[in-house]
């Protein structure tokens, strides 16, 4: 079985980050895998170690990122991977959703497809979960988003989608795109022994010309999302202290809850 | 030739026979480990001969039991002195009257031989009603010999008790034999021989000289056949073993191995996981994964066990399980489930290691899910000496020896089972071997390590705070302590450096006593400078459960820091911190003297810096709780007392285990960052201190501090725990008040 | 101004969202039908499904989950409808549907989507927070239509903020470029606002997934479980062992019940239900931790929610320093006047999290 699990590397938000003065992120700052993309990387694991041994079967962890996203693929490579592919073009950086999922449809199809794609349900840093959906549709597949947990039958791949309420359980034929959210499987962390081994693994990397795409279809200029100017929020630290004695502490809470869309509807049981 | 002499000397060639081989086979087997660090084991012959003699000679561990040392040291000398009887029954056999050429007829060789076979007598006796007692089946698993092979040890106690009768017996004969000219020999025996009618002729007292020594040789035989066909006997081969196997200790000097781990070795090569060319065969066999990661001395060590379950008494997983299995629980917590698996595997007979009928309480050992370093090193035995077809893992696994991961997670490094082990074995260097391979290897370890581990790489803490938290501490100090890299350059500048550590920096109560100790140094004029956020954590936590790699990653880089700040001098208020900084960052290029802060602030009072007067609060009584890692793993407790006793009007109630035999708080051995169905022994240890009536309760190190506060607030209580520091701050304040917490 | 298409996965409606729309235009309700998406030919094998549906509860409204995993035949759907009316901007709800229907969406008309956002002004420019919540970013598209996914918070905040001026609650901002009087004026008429967006049964390859079962998905106790609860409400030592109060806000928001080490130990609480550094590790939408003084082991499993709530009786507890809502007092009164308070306000209708975490 050929599995691409997607990967990002993000930066390390709780440490801190830079904004370009264009509004774009300045990915050379501290960063990390993205923590979700641990779960498909582990998934891609485990369903590895389940297909009999003869069955040849590759994990090859892809990302599209700068040079410092490397250390995204070297994760994954520790954490599994058996290659790692990195997009890399100064063409791409400030490419929106639509240019990203571009890309990844070139890499995907130079890289002769695959039978499985994994990846995380969404990043830490811009949050949107458009990625897995576009790609799919662009690659003419199927994709079972948002899953806790997925399962491989032969040529047909089966995953939970949970809810507060409800356990959806889906299936769809190979090849397929899977996303997974935190609540599958806890990813291992890697032994020493794969942390060297990974160091060994090949890394290939390509640019727009090998993918065969041309540097306007994709980056800045291409972008249909344009950012305008970026600001701290208001930190957490120190949030708003009441006193229940003097305040309206219930109302304090209840407003808190109505504005972050918290208060389920029907006010609950 | 006679048929008395035909047959002893059958059995005295089938005896040597089995015993030339099983020495063959262990010499083998024991090679087939792979190496230990060139020298580690063998250097400084001198030291280690006369550590051997000390330890053999003066019984310095055993003597925690003096009725037991003095016994076993009697029963040990007979043993040795008696063998040349074996030599004269065998001659005996063709000729009564024979007596050992030169050694037969001096004196000193009888009147030793008189002496030490009465003593052996008594001292086996006195070893025989021991282990009786505290062997008895209604302690259940309070017993040390819980899960021992009773049966085992009871033959190899009735096979001495019967050897020494029979010496004792043929002197009496021999003594008829030699006449009257003989009588000082027989100085003690003769009336054995003279409860004989007078009127037996010479022929009838041969015969029964014969037949005595017969019986003699039969009984010291089959022992050497039966002990030469069971190597996982070491109630017996600790006879042999225990001379190499203390020899070959860790410490050159015969003290406990305890205090900095050694290297991550393979094939005598200390393995470095930073070195790309690293072989991958070596990535295989990092730790100890299967039988064959286990080096010649852990065998040696293994086979050396006496199973004598002093490891098992002083365990505080153990004690911590038992103590609400058997007799009243002094507290309503709820039996854990661990406790219950104890309690049925115990009941349940028949089992595996149990190749004799000790069975009932033999079977709970590898099955079991409570951790008794004597079970974990019994079951590790069985794996050596056991023949299984296909190799299998040592942890986890099918099996029937496999140690379960919650007996290997549940250790706390707290080192009591091998301060306590009276042959050297080196339960804590081998649980760690264990858990580097699952960590290094198998990537197989409890999910919580696995955070405190992402949080380590990440964010150089276990809590996963961030760097730029590293001072908060130090948020409402009266003055600004120099900061290296901010306020200061170099720690030329400054006496000390006070490494703050990670407790220190981020846990509230650990925040409370850097804040004491940065005020007291302060005050008393001691000039010292802290870490900005370049400071991380030391290691311990990733050391102690098997992560070499994240342990070299942090030292190493924690050592270049310190190196090139000047670092010479540390201050630390963690127990583990003192002891990862001072024993093991030596293996990085880091050598410091590291001062834990009871020890300067003892100095401190002594040198009259530090005044202290009358604690507020009505604080009479307090107790202390020693720090496993500071009193145990580096002997130090008098500093503590001294600190407490300057105080004036406060008095020390000691608990029942402290000093270098404390109880440990359950937070040791990466214990604090992850949890588990398993015992609570921090609420365990709480009590005990609860029960001593003091008004206060007093540690030394932010774990133990953490473990016993959390304890007392779960129990309800409102007995204080605090640091000594803490202590020490509010003695020398005008009001003696303690500040809140 | 041109029309502005809004989704609503409630046929209840959400006249907030509608709201928002208005202030940027014309505002046409789409609403999800109702009936099952697919037919029987669809269905993995006629009867294996029947008996796992879930029927929602009573008064409680969940998006049929054939729609839920087939997002784009609603993006087709809306494709029409953007064409139908002309649509120079479409709402969605926020959440994974939301973003999926977006990005499917976007894909079809060459458009771009902005995914939770909590304000939009009339030129367009949408409020974003990103990093965790840590900046706020705004960003305009071009493209033949926008496309957006909106937090409710964002609408509640700016129909507030004539009023009372707005909140500082983190994720609400106030809204830029449309004044607060242009939005709060806007009456709505639903029943003729709302129509039903008609669906296609779906192509391929939305058609190749196919459910195999429906259950309901909660613990024995019938409350989510810590890892997939969008709130968590934790006891703590400062409960006392009575974890009553803690249960009844927890069944009034569909929350899940966690616990910290304290209240574990004292054997109040399930161990399965610890959090903390050596217990679970959680990131919920709220984390309300009550009786709870928040050490740092606690903290390490928790401070990931994106919002944390604290009752303590202690002013000084350590919990408050991290809380976006701290309440000194008597969580005891505090938790049972909230339930209470939800319950009054039951009429109050919010979109459905049945299906969006």
């Amino acid at each position: 079985m050929k599995i691409i699990v997607l990967v990002k590397y993000v930066p390390d938000i709780e440490v801190g980050y830079r904004f370009k003065p264009d509004g774009r992120l300045d990915r050379s700052g501290e960063g990390l895998l993205n923590q979700l993309d641990e779960y498909p990387l582990e998934a891609a694991r485990r369903l590895v170690s389940q297909v009999d041994a003869a069955a040849d079967s590759t994990v090859t962890a892809l990302t599209v990122g700068p040079d410092e996203a490397e250390e995204a693929i070297r994760r994954a490579l520790q954490m599994g991977a058996d290659r790692g592919v990195h997009i890399c073009d100064q063409a791409i950086a400030g490419s929106d959703a639509l240019g990203t999922s571009l890309v990844l449809a070139a890499a995907i199809n130079q890289l002769g497809g695959a039978d499985l794609i994994l990846c995380g349900a969404s990043s830490a840093d811009s949050a949107t979960s458009l990625i897995p959906v576009q790609l799919a549709a662009r690659l003419q597949i199927p994709a079972l988003t948002g899953a806790a947990s997925l399962a491989v039958n032969g040529a047909q791949v089966t995953a939970c989608r949970l809810t507060d309420n409800a356990m959806i359980e889906s299936r769809t034929p190979l090849p397929a795109l899977v996303s997974l959210t935190d609540q599958a499987e806890q990813p291992t962390y890697p032994s020493a022994k794969a942390v060297m081994l990974a160091r060994r693994k090949p890394v290939e990397v390509y640019d727009l010309a090998d993918l065969g795409l041309a540097p306007s279809s994709v980056g800045c200029d291409a972008a249909r999302v344009k950012v305008l100017g970026v600001e701290p929020a208001i930190r957490r630290v120190g949030g708003r202290l009441v006193d229940a004695s003097s305040d309206d502490a219930v109302a304090a809470l209840v407003a808190l809850l109505r504005d972050n869309a918290l208060i389920p509807v029907g006010g609950g049981a | 030739m006679n048929w008395f002499g035909l047959v002893g000397l059958t059995v005295t060639a089938v005896g040597w026979t089995c015993l030339a081989l099983r020495v063959g086979g262990f010499v083998h087997l024991f090679r087939a480990g792979p190496a230990e660090l060139p020298g580690s084991r063998r250097g400084q012959p001198w030291r280690r001969t006369a550590a051997m003699l000390h330890e053999f000679l003066a019984h310095r561990r055993l003597s925690r039991k003096p009725l037991v040392a003095v016994a076993h040291w009697l029963t040990m000398m007979s043993f040795l002195v008696l063998v040349a009887t074996l030599a004269q029954a065998t001659g005996q056999l063709f000729n009564p009257r024979f007596e050992l050429p030169w050694l037969g007829h001096w004196l000193i060789y009888n009147w030793l031989t008189e002496l030490l076979a009465w003593a052996g007598l008594g001292g086996i006796v006195v070893l025989v009603a021991v282990r009786l007692w505290a062997g008895r089946a209604r302690l259940g698993p309070a017993s040390r010999f819980f899960g021992s092979h009773q049966w085992r040890a009871r033959y190899v106690e009735a096979t001495i008790l019967a050897v020494v009768i029979l010496v004792l017996w043929l002197r009496g004969i021999e003594s008829v034999l030699a006449g009257p000219a003989g009588w000082a020999r027989f100085a003690t025996t003769a009336w054995i021989g003279r409860l004989y009618p007078p009127d037996l002729s010479d022929a009838v007292l041969a015969a029964w000289v014969s037949t005595l020594a017969l019986a003699k040789i039969l009984v010291s035989y089959a022992w050497m056949v039966v002990v030469s066909l069971t190597p996982t006997m070491g109630v017996a081969w600790h006879r042999f073993l225990a001379f190499p196997n203390l020899w070959t200790g860790r410490d050159p000097n015969g003290r406990p191995a305890l205090g900095g781990l050694e290297a991550l070795v393979v094939d005598g090569r200390v393995v470095d996981l930073e070195d790309p060319a690293l072989d991958e065969s070596v990535l295989e066999r990092l730790g100890a994964g299967w039988t064959a990661d286990l080096t010649w001395r852990d065998r040696l060590a293994l086979a050396t066990c006496t199973e004598c379950g002093r490891c098992q008494e002083v365990c505080p997983v153990w004690q911590c399980v038992t103590a609400t299995l058997s007799g009243p629980a002094a507290s309503d917590t709820a039996v854990p489930p661990a406790t219950a698996a104890v309690a049925t595997s115990a009941a349940a007979p028949g089992g595996p290691a149990a190749s004799d009928t000790a069975a009932p309480l033999a079977t709970a050992a590898p099955a079991s899910t409570t951790l008794s370093p004597k079970l974990l090193v019994s079951a590790l035995r069985d794996h050596v000496f056991g023949s299984e077809p296909e190799p299998s893992p040592l942890v986890g696994g099918d099996s029937k020896w496999a140690i379960t991961p919650e007996v290997l997670w549940a250790c706390t490094t707290c080192g009591a089972c091998t301060a306590a082990c009276p042959v050297g074995v080196e339960h804590v260097d081998q649980i760690i071997e264990l858990r580097r391979h699952q960590v290094l290897v198998a990537a197989d370890f409890p999910a919580g390590l696995g955070t405190t581990f992402r949080n380590l790489e990440r964010r150089s803490n276990p809590w996963g705070m961030l760097p730029r938290q590293r001072l908060d501490w130090a948020k409402g100090l009266s003055f600004e302590p120099p900061v290296l890299g901010q306020t200061i350059e170099s720690l030329d500048q400054v006496d000390y450096l006070f490494w703050v550590g990670c407790a220190g920096a981020f846990d509230e109560r650990g925040q409370t006593t850097a804040r004491a100790l940065a005020e007291l140094l302060h005050q008393s004029g001691v000039s010292f400078a802290v870490l900005g956020e370049q400071a991380a954590c030391c290691g311990d936590p990733a050391r102690r459960t098997g992560n070499e790699a994240l342990f070299a990653a942090l030292a190493s880089a924690n050592a270049d820091y310190l190196n090139q700040a000047g670092a010479k001098r540390i201050i630390v208020t963690c127990a583990h911190c003192r002891n990862t900084l001072a024993n093991e960052y030596s293996q990085f290029g880091g050598h410091y003297q590291v001062i834990h802060h009871t020890e300067l602030l003892a100095d401190l009072i002594n040198q009259g810096r530090l005044v202290p007067r009358n604690l507020g609060d009505g604080i009479v009584q307090v107790t202390y709780q020693d720090p496993c890692y500071l009193a145990r793993h580096n002997r130090q407790s008098a500093a503590p007392r001294r600190l407490l006793g300057s105080i004036p009007g406060l008095r020390l109630t000691e608990m029942a285990q402290s000093g270098d035999r404390t109880n440990c708080c359950g937070g040791g051995g990466g214990r604090m960052w992850w949890e588990d169905s398993g015992p609570r022994l921090g609420q365990r240890r709480f009590e005990q201190a609860a029960m001593t009536g003091a008004d206060m309760l007093a540690t030394a190190c932010p774990f133990c501090h953490i473990m016993l506060a959390d304890a007392a607030a779960t129990a309800g209580s409102d007995l204080p725990v605090r640091d000594l520091a803490e202590l020490v701050l509010a003695a020398v304040s005008p009001s003696g008040q303690m500040a809140e917490v | 101004m041109g029309q502005i298409l809004v989704l609503l996965d409630d046929p209840a409606a959400d006249p907030a969202r509608l709201i928002l729309g208005g202030s940027l235009g014309q505002v046409i309700g789409l609403r999800l039908p109702a009936g099952p998406l697919v037919d029987d030919s669809l269905a993995p094998s006629a009867g294996s499904v029947g008996d796992d549906w879930l029927a929602p509860p009573a008064g409680e409204y969940c998006l049929d989950p054939q729609v839920l995993i087939r997002p784009g035949v609603v993006a087709q759907a809306l494709a029409q409808a953007v064409n139908q009316y002309q649509a120079v901007a479409v709402l969605l709800p926020a959440g994974l549907f939301g973003a999926e229907v977006g990005a499917l969406l976007a894909l079809e008309l060459g458009s771009a989507v902005v995914t939770d956002v909590t304000a939009i002004s009339a030129e367009l420019v949408a409020t974003k927070p990103i990093m965790a919540g840590t900046a706020i970013s705004e960003v305009s598209l071009t493209g033949p239509t926008a496309i957006f996914t909106v937090r409710y918070a964002a609408t509640s905040s700016s129909v507030t903020a004539g009023s009372t001026n707005g909140t500082d609650m983190a994720g609400s901002a106030e809204l830029p470029g449309a004044g607060p009087a242009s939005v709060t004026e806007l009456p709505l008429d639903h029943s003729s606002n709302v129509t039903e967006l008609p669906l296609d049964r779906p192509a391929r390859p939305a058609a190749q997934v196919e459910i195999i079962s429906v259950k309901p998905n909660k613990l024995a106790s019938g409350r989510p479980g810590l890892d997939q609860a969008s709130i968590i409400i934790s006891a703590g030592r400062g409960t006392g062992g009575d974890l009553r109060p803690v249960e009844l806000l927890a069944d009034a928001l569909g929350a899940a019940v966690g616990a910290s080490r304290a209240a574990v130990d004292a054997g109040w609480a399930d161990p399965s239900l610890q959090v903390g550094q050596t217990g679970k590790t959680v990131n919920p939408e709220l984390y309300i931790a009550a009786g709870i003084s928040g050490a740092i082991q606690h903290q390490a499993g928790m401070r990931g929610a994106k919002l944390i709530v604290a009752i303590n009786q202690d002013p000084d507890a350590p919990i408050f320093e991290i809380a976006d809502l701290g309440i000194v007092g008597d969580l005891a009164e505090i938790l049972p006047a909230t339930a209470a308070a939800l319950r009054r306000e039951g009429t109050m209708k919010g979109p459905c999290h049945g299906y969006n975490r």
